[in-house]
């Protein structure tokens, strides 16, 4: 192998080179070793275990190519932490819309070692998701190395792009299945410079749902949207932002549209600190041997799942995201058992959704698999997606796919 | 004009009646089109310079029927291109001589809006702008919006990843697609995502695969959209000014200001010069370039950014900038905009227009090269064009009359297109690769690149029958690629054939 | 679009002219969202867009065209939506229309055709034998089930109700204002609308003598011209232009001159207003005709610069406003019909997809029966989802298609301004809308 690929320990390369990224795979190539590819390994908890002979750890690609403001585009190294780029960003009033959440309280990680790269393989998108897009809406190019060991380049700079299959999406989410990236080309947003989060008591959930919709589809710019378990009781949250006027306004219309008093309201930092929580998944306050999910399912379907969840699939808590199209909760630990999984997975396809294992134990999510099994058609497509990339299957085997 | 398209396959033109036949007992008799002179018509689409008749024209009335015919054009070994309303400015719908034309225009029916989940879910041939029509009375709408809206299908605007003017701040049709079902070559039915916001989490993002795959790996049968609210309203700015170069800074100045418009729109003298008549409104003689600015969201909100962008136009120095007071008088300031290319149609016998993006700050250059180009070619342009998110647009405009003056207009074309990407843009914004720039992919990609896009247009359809000719320079030898072996490390440079 | 036709054809002007219109042409597709055939049949070569390609190979090849190409414009309605919304400019209509002499002069129609054809052209224009003829298909109305095709659809198309008597304004003559005269107008009494409902020029002539407008029927005027022109026999159309232009004119040249040729069926205004055009090459005519045409007005365009007088008795009824496709299209008024109505104290509800055909189309709903039996039926279903009390149109075709099946009165505009401003109740509405 290149001897500018830093070992870091027996079986793990570190790369600080694009092009000693393709050196590792060619010598894996060589030596018919599949290579399991990570960031900085923060978020190996999400997804399957990779059964793997080797280590590519990109997190020592942790450059900024460039960063231009005024063209609300930054060209960076997959290892760039997600602290350095939000830090970067935000110096010049930027953001990323998205609202990644790092998970790393939920896996026991160091939340400093997250990285760019591992939050967009993982196609982490937050509560905002709702109002400005997921992680793959802000990806505008990638450079990668292929399981033939070739760099190669996909998308460009530029926000409007049509130019070949858009084949950064698809790294988005791929959870290193695909290629080894070595550059993300973003887009970023000006931050809003306001933010306002109001509370309302909860009622029924059906009926708080509906409410939800009719705000959502007000021209009322609510970046978040959540019911969740507060100390003060079950409460829904709307989150405002935009410029100074816009707040004030929106906000109007949001307490004229909705039926019942202000419970609470949290400014700019308070808010701030508020959604973080809820991206981090704080109010399930899961239990070290409780596993996670994440629902995305029809609004309509929601209360029916939670009720039927709490009766048969051993829910503990829950709090519904994006105005109810999604569900995060926990299961109580003695549903760490395949049957368990596979019914609680069985509860959520019934209501027309489908479940997410955020967090279990590896020979859980090794057997059952985190991800929702897709349909034969989409899995067989799947395989031949990934093979046009990686032919041999060196690339993180089984992290996306139970065998 | 003739572009080089894959060699047509004279035993499959032969049999043109004996398909027909087969391809009736599946859509019915009177919906393949096998007459000459009623093929006629789908002989291009939006490009007229490109034409080539199709073996036959067939209109399926269901996703079922999708599925049959593919299988039986697979079975047959007939090329299919899928076309919605035809309306491609790339070329994406030209037909190939062996091969059939597949319409979507019957599937047209909008077949769902849910209010609660804020989604629609429609047939691939219903109009893009039927959509917002039917998301109006929840106060909902289809934001993505090309010029073409009115008849281009949603289809259409899945395969080309279509933008337009309002896409600076709301996103392209990939932004707003929450599920899709498509057929692919081998006759397996995809259904990808569903009809709720998050139906596509988990699994590999197929859907960002396909839309903008320009109909080369599955046709596409229904399709889920997000609805967003209806700006609650919007105001606009047009700006001039006494330089092009004046103007292009205004444009970053705008966005690096933190301010994202809806809608920002670059117009020159000369397109000015030619709308001025049909809008009955004259322009100040030291205009040389306009700025079309539209502001939406709530009022006090509008009011401000029209106040900021009005500072910065000003300090930027424009010579006037008028902001709309009434939604008359928005319209009235948009009319020029979108009466421009018609304008420009008056002044020249044909125009050729382009698409390519680049960074923002590289306007000024880029638009002082196409100075230069139209003083080597010996035509004339005008440009108009999103400046907003750099999606340049020039107006070449040439005589189709006169024999050569269509290839000097491409080569025009091709060599702003070059210039685009050796600015770090990128060939097409919002038209698509096509016939019309599949033979400039190689400037923007290596020959690596492309064949990673190709290899994964095998694992779509193995068979290179859907939309052959389109987007890549070469044919793409799926059935190498299957017998694929290790070449231990070796890079790999085949010599492939061009058409 | 770039068209190769031969030399030979060229030297017909209007074949040159298509030419040059068919170059204006760039193919962007925007006519296909507002033609009718396209909507209902999906089959590019029933929308403009592919009739241009048609005309133009037509063109192209020489000779007679082919049947399908026949076929195809054949079912082009003529409703004109296309070159209203067209960015281009494209002008089909006169690419249609000389398309369609194009077709008589080189086609061979099969004998059923031709005499369908001729019947029409016959009957439409001359009020009292069409006026026979529906007493006749009274008579067969029961039996249409027996037949299909143009025959059914002519026996559709004759009332169920009694049919009316004899208008008051089919002579020739002078119907004086009331109070002070302020304007003089020659009224185009019109062929099919005189027979299937006079009160509509009854209405009409009211109204205007209420305004301070004497209203002249000229002697010799008669059938604007347009059932012929349809068809594409300019030949036999072009006896009744004339005709109209010399009885205009000898008006017009009167001592007490005219102010405006009032029309109130906008398939005869849009036909008139082109008379300009239709004769352009005659230099016998082209003069006379471009002045006719100058002095047509729709009624509702003369309404609106006249004003109209307050309403006089309580209004407020819901009326949905069908434009006419040779209204909004052909003579492109889309504001005047319905800022009357409101003036007039009415709430003016759009019908959904308004932009599309009924159907009717002059002759076309005893031609293609078929298609613009789905155009009505969607534009019923349009015309009922708004829940209005009343329907109103400016042009006798469509309301004589959609009429029996809109389950509201359905009146011509002008009734109601009358209504409105001190008429009668229209006879539809009496009893039926309170």
């Amino acid at each position: 192998m290149s001897e500018t690929a830093q070992k870091t320990a027996a079986t793990a390369m570190r790369p600080t080179k694009p092009e000693d990224v393709a050196s590792v795979v060619k010598d894996a190539i060589l030596n018919g070793h599949k290579l399991d590819i990570r960031g900085n390994g923060t978020r190996t908890g999400y997804g399957n275990p990779v059964k793997a002979d080797a280590t590519l750890e990109l997190g020592g690609l942790d450059q900024i190519e460039f960063y231009e403001p005024e063209e609300l585009v930054i060209r960076l190294g997959p290892g760039v932490t997600m602290q350095t780029l939000r830090a970067t960003i935000a110096a010049r009033g930027q953001y990323l819309p998205f609202e990644p959440p790092f998970w790393t309280g939920l896996y026991g990680t160091d939340p400093a070692r997250a990285t760019i790269g591992g939050t967009m393989a993982s196609a982490l998108s937050g509560p905002r998701r709702l109002f400005t897009g997921a992680a793959r809406d802000y990806i505008l190019g990638i450079q990668g190395v292929n399981g033939q060991g070739e760099h190669f380049v996909a998308g460009g700079r530029t926000v409007k792009n049509v130019t070949g299959y858009d084949v950064s999406k698809l790294m988005i989410g791929s959870f290193g299945t695909i290629a080894a990236l070595t550059s993300l080309t973003l887009k970023l947003w000006p931050a809003p410079p306001r933010e306002q989060t109001l509370l309302f008591d909860a009622t029924d959930l059906d009926a708080d749902l509906v409410r939800t919709a009719e705000i959502l589809r007000a021209p009322i710019a609510v970046s978040g949207a959540v019911r969740l378990e507060t100390p003060q009781g079950w409460q829904l949250a709307f989150r405002i932002e935009g410029m100074q006027e816009g707040v004030a306004e929106h906000v109007a219309e949001l307490t004229r549209r909705i039926d019942r008093p202000v419970a609470a309201t949290l400014d700019d930092k308070d808010s701030a600190a508020f959604w973080t929580t809820i991206r981090e998944l704080e109010p399930l306050s899961a239990a070290p041997d409780e596993l996670i999910w994440r629902i995305n399912l029809p609004v309509s379907q929601a209360r029916g799942f939670i009720d039927v969840a709490r009766q048969r699939g051993g829910l503990s808590r829950c709090f519904t995201d994006w105005g109810g199209a999604e569900i995060f909760c926990t299961t109580k630990p003695d549903t760490a058992t395949d049957d368990a999984v596979s019914r609680f997975r069985a509860l959520a396809k019934a209501c027309g959704g489908h479940a997410t294992l955020i967090r279990a134990p590896d020979a859980l999510r090794r057997s059952q698999g985190a991800f929702p099994p897709a349909s034969d058609a989409v899995a067989a497509l799947s395989t031949r997606v990934r093979a046009a990339f990686d032919p041999m299957g060196l690339f993180s085997p089984g992290r996306m796919t139970v065998a | 004009m003739t572009m080089q398209m894959p060699p047509a396959d004279p035993a499959i033109i032969a049999r043109r009646e004996q398909l027909a036949a087969g391809l009736r007992a599946i859509v019915g008799q009177e919906w393949v089109v096998s007459e000459e002179s009623e093929r006629a018509p789908y002989q291009c689409d939006g490009i007229t310079a490109y034409m080539a008749m199709p073996l036959l024209v067939v209109l399926p009335a269901s996703a079922d029927e999708i599925r049959r015919v593919l299988l039986f054009c697979k079975e047959n070994g007939v090329k299919i291109v899928p076309r919605g309303s035809g309306t491609s400015l790339s070329g994406g719908a030209l037909p190939v001589l062996d091969g059939i034309i597949l319409g979507t225009a019957r599937l047209c029916n909008i077949v769902e809006v849910d209010p609660l989940e804020r989604i629609a879910r429609v047939q691939p041939g219903a109009r893009n702008i039927t959509v917002s029509e039917a998301a109006s009375p929840h106060g909902l709408c289809y934001m993505p919006d090309p010029s073409s809206q009115i008849i281009s299908t949603i289809g259409g605007n899945v395969a080309e990843n279509a933008g337009g003017v309002h896409c600076l701040k709301y996103g392209v049709t990939a932004n707003h697609i929450l599920g899709l079902e498509a057929v692919l070559m081998n006759g397996d039915i995809l259904r990808l995502g569903g009809d709720y916001l998050g139906a596509a989490e988990g699994g590999l993002d197929l859907i960002g695969v396909l839309t903008g795959s320009e109909g080369l790996l599955a046709v596409i049968t229904e399709i889920t959209v997000r609805l967003v609210p209806k700006p609650e309203m919007a105001r606009v700015l047009s700006m001039s000014f006494s330089s092009v170069d004046a103007a292009c800074h205004c444009v970053g100045a705008i966005i690096g200001s933190g301010i994202i418009p809806a809608g920002l729109e670059f117009m020159d003298r000369k397109v000015l010069d030619a709308v001025a008549p049909l809008i009955q409104e004259t322009f100040d003689s030291n205009t040389a370039a306009l700025l079309i600015c539209e502001l939406d969201g709530s009022k006090a909100e509008v009011d401000a950014l029209v106040q900021a962008v009005t500072a910065i136009a000003n300090k930027e120095g424009a010579i006037e900038v008028r902001a709309s007071n009434s939604d008359a008088e928005r319209e009235r300031i948009w009319r020029s905009r979108k009466l421009a290319f018609a304008a420009i149609g008056k002044l020249c016998r044909d125009y050729y227009c382009t698409d390519g993006t680049i960074p923002r700050n590289r306007l000024p250059d880029v638009l002082a090269k196409m100075a230069e180009f139209s003083k080597k070619y010996g035509l004339n342009y005008a440009n108009c064009f999103h400046a907003g998110d750099g999606n340049l647009h020039p107006i070449i405009m040439y005589d189709s009359r006169i024999p050569g003056d269509l290839e000097k207009a491409e080569e025009f074309g091709a060599d702003v297109l070059r210039t685009c990407v050796d600015v770090g843009g990128v060939l097409s914004g919002e038209h698509g690769i096509g016939v019309e720039k599949r033979d400039l992919m190689p400037h923007q990609f290596s020959a690596i690149d492309l064949e990673q896009q190709q290899t994964l247009r095998c694992a779509f359809d193995p068979t290179e029958l859907l939309n052959p000719g389109k987007m890549f320079p070469t044919p793409c030898r799926c059935a190498e690629f299957g017998r694929m072996h290790v070449h231990n490390g070796q890079l790999r440079f085949p010599d492939v054939p061009r058409f | 679009m770039l068209s190769h036709i031969p030399q030979k054809l060229l030297a017909n002007p209007d074949i040159a002219l298509s030419g040059d219109i068919i170059g204006n042409c760039v193919h962007c597709g925007v006519c296909l969202s507002h033609c009718p055939t396209y909507t209902v049949i999906h089959n590019e070569n029933d929308s403009p867009r592919g009739r241009i390609f048609l005309i133009k190979d037509m063109y192209e090849t020489g000779g007679a065209p082919d049947a399908k190409t026949v076929e195809h414009l054949d079912r082009c309605l003529t409703c004109l939506a296309c070159e209203a919304i067209c960015p281009s400019g494209v002008e089909y209509s006169k690419l249609i229309g000389h398309a369609r002499e194009y077709v008589e002069a080189n086609y061979k129609r099969s004998p059923w055709q031709r005499t369908i054809r001729s019947t029409l052209e016959m009957l439409l224009p001359r009020p009292e034998l069409f006026r026979l003829s529906l007493y006749a298909g009274k008579l067969g109305r029961p039996f249409r089930g027996l037949f299909s095709g143009t025959i059914r659809a002519m026996l559709d198309m004759v009332p169920k109700n009694p049919l009316p008597g004899k208008g008051k304004i089919n002579r020739p003559g002078v119907y004086a204002a009331k109070g002070q005269r302020k304007k003089r107008v020659a009224l185009l009494t019109g062929c099919v609308q005189n027979t299937l409902d006079p009160a509509i020029n009854d209405a009409t002539v009211r109204l205007l003598n209420r305004h301070g407008v004497d209203v002249v029927v000229a002697r010799g005027a008669g059938c604007c011209g347009a059932p012929a022109e349809h068809m594409g026999d300019e030949d036999k159309a072009l006896p009744y232009v004339k005709a109209n232009i010399n009885a205009w004119l000898r008006e017009a040249d009167s001592p007490e001159g005219l102010d405006a040729i009032v029309i109130n069926a906008s398939g005869c205004g849009t036909s008139v207003k082109a008379y300009g055009h239709a004769l352009r090459n005659d230099p016998a005519w082209a003069a006379k005709a471009a002045r006719v045409s100058a002095l047509a007005k729709d009624i509702t365009e003369f309404m609106t610069d006249i004003g109209l007088s307050k309403p006089v008795i309580e209004t407020g009824q819901r009326v949905v406003y069908h434009s006419a496709c040779s209204m909004q299209h052909g003579q492109r008024i889309t504001v005047q019909p319905k800022a009357l109505l409101k003036d007039a104290g009415f709430e003016v509800l759009d019908v959904p997809e308004g932009y599309l055909c009924c159907g009717s189309a002059g002759t076309y709903n005893l031609l293609q029966p078929e298609i613009a039996n789905q155009l009505k039926d969607r534009k019923l279903k349009n015309l009922k989802s708004v829940h209005a009390q009343i329907a109103a149109s400016g042009n006798i075709g469509c309301i004589t298609q959609l009429a029996d099946e809109a389950g509201i009165p359905f009146v011509h505009t002008v009734e109601l301004l009358d209504w409105a401003t001190g008429g009668p109740v229209p006879p539809s509405i009496k009893g039926n809308v309170s």
